[in-house]
């Protein structure tokens, strides 16, 4: 499923660096090349790195977001802001039996790509209850 | 509770918003170089007067920039000519992002994104550059910036960064 999106850039990326020889005369073909190469391999090694640098965590008062190795994002959700949460399948995520998962705030969405079924399931139950006895309060 | 003086922003935030503003310039100005097929001179001359522009805007957009909390509010005022005020209630604070990026990393501060309700993408609140301390506290967290602006009980894991 990661490799969906960095296909798309070297697709791109490739493009881009083909017509630029083409079409400028001192663009050398070599460094073209090179460029083609590195998109190649960024799509390769990208997705892995995103993915080992993802982690989320539901805390007992909020949702923990931890996700990039370049830049680093860290976003906090406490729990008594959202409002709902959603679950999204589509053909592409299906192939993998993965769901992504929308927690909606009154500010916009947050989502968790790539988890797997079951998993979202839990976690959106659980994001529930909290809801239920923290209303409460 | 608090009650602050406003504040500026750590002096990275010139440096950040110049460096962003000045990739889209030189990269527009080397661009047009290019496909007009101007000499590499002109480019570079572009370039330059481009990062020169950045880092004149990063400082004044710096300097006019400035952020407080009182007991009820995050108040955020901005832009250089007319400076736009933004008042925050802390109950209305929907989410928090730190942001770091390499830059961010350079200067050992993070980047503050307060989620607004009512605000698209591009209306949210952004601190382009606190001071790690200030937006997470230290190791209690208590008294850090994302915590203070949400108004939320301490003794959750707040941190910006995996240690």
């Amino acid at each position: 499923m990661w490799w969906g999106e960095s296909l798309g850039m070297c697709v791109v990326l490739v493009g881009a660096a083909l017509a630029l020889t083409a079409n400028v005369a001192w663009f050398p073909l070599a460094l073209s090349l090179a460029v083609a190469a590195a998109a190649v391999l960024c799509t390769a090694a990208v997705p892995v790195i995103r993915y080992r640098h993802w982690r989320w965590d539901l805390h007992e008062e909020d949702l923990d977001l931890l996700h990039g190795a370049w830049r680093v994002v860290r976003t906090i959700v406490p729990v008594t802001r959202i409002q709902h949460v959603s679950v999204e399948r589509s053909g592409w995520t299906d192939l993998f039996g993965l769901v992504r998962l929308h927690v909606h705030t009154a500010a916009g969405k947050t989502t968790i790509p790539g988890l797997e079924r079951p998993q979202a399931d839990d976690l959106r139950d659980r994001i529930l209850a909290k809801l239920r006895t923290l209303d409460d309060l | 509770m608090i009650s602050e003086v406003p504040r500026r922003l750590h002096r990275a935030a010139i440096v950040v918003e110049a460096v962003g503003l000045a990739l889209r310039l030189v990269a527009g100005a080397v661009l047009v170089a290019i496909v007009r097929g101007g000499t590499p001179g002109t480019a570079a001359a572009l370039a330059l007067t481009g990062i020169a522009a950045s880092v004149a805007m990063g400082y004044m957009s710096w300097s006019k920039t400035t952020y407080w909390l009182d007991d009820v509010a995050l108040h955020y005022r901005s832009g250089i000519f007319t400076p736009d005020e933004r008042v925050v209630p802390r109950a209305r604070v929907q989410a928090v992002d730190t942001t770091t990026g390499p830059l961010q990393r350079i200067f050992g501060v993070v980047e503050l994104r307060v989620q607004v309700p009512g605000a698209a993408d591009d209306e949210e609140i952004v601190l382009s550059a606190v001071t790690r301390l200030r937006a997470c506290g230290g190791r209690s967290g208590s008294r850090s910036l994302r915590r203070l602006t949400s108004g939320w009980p301490s003794g959750s894991g707040t941190c910006c960064l995996p240690h």
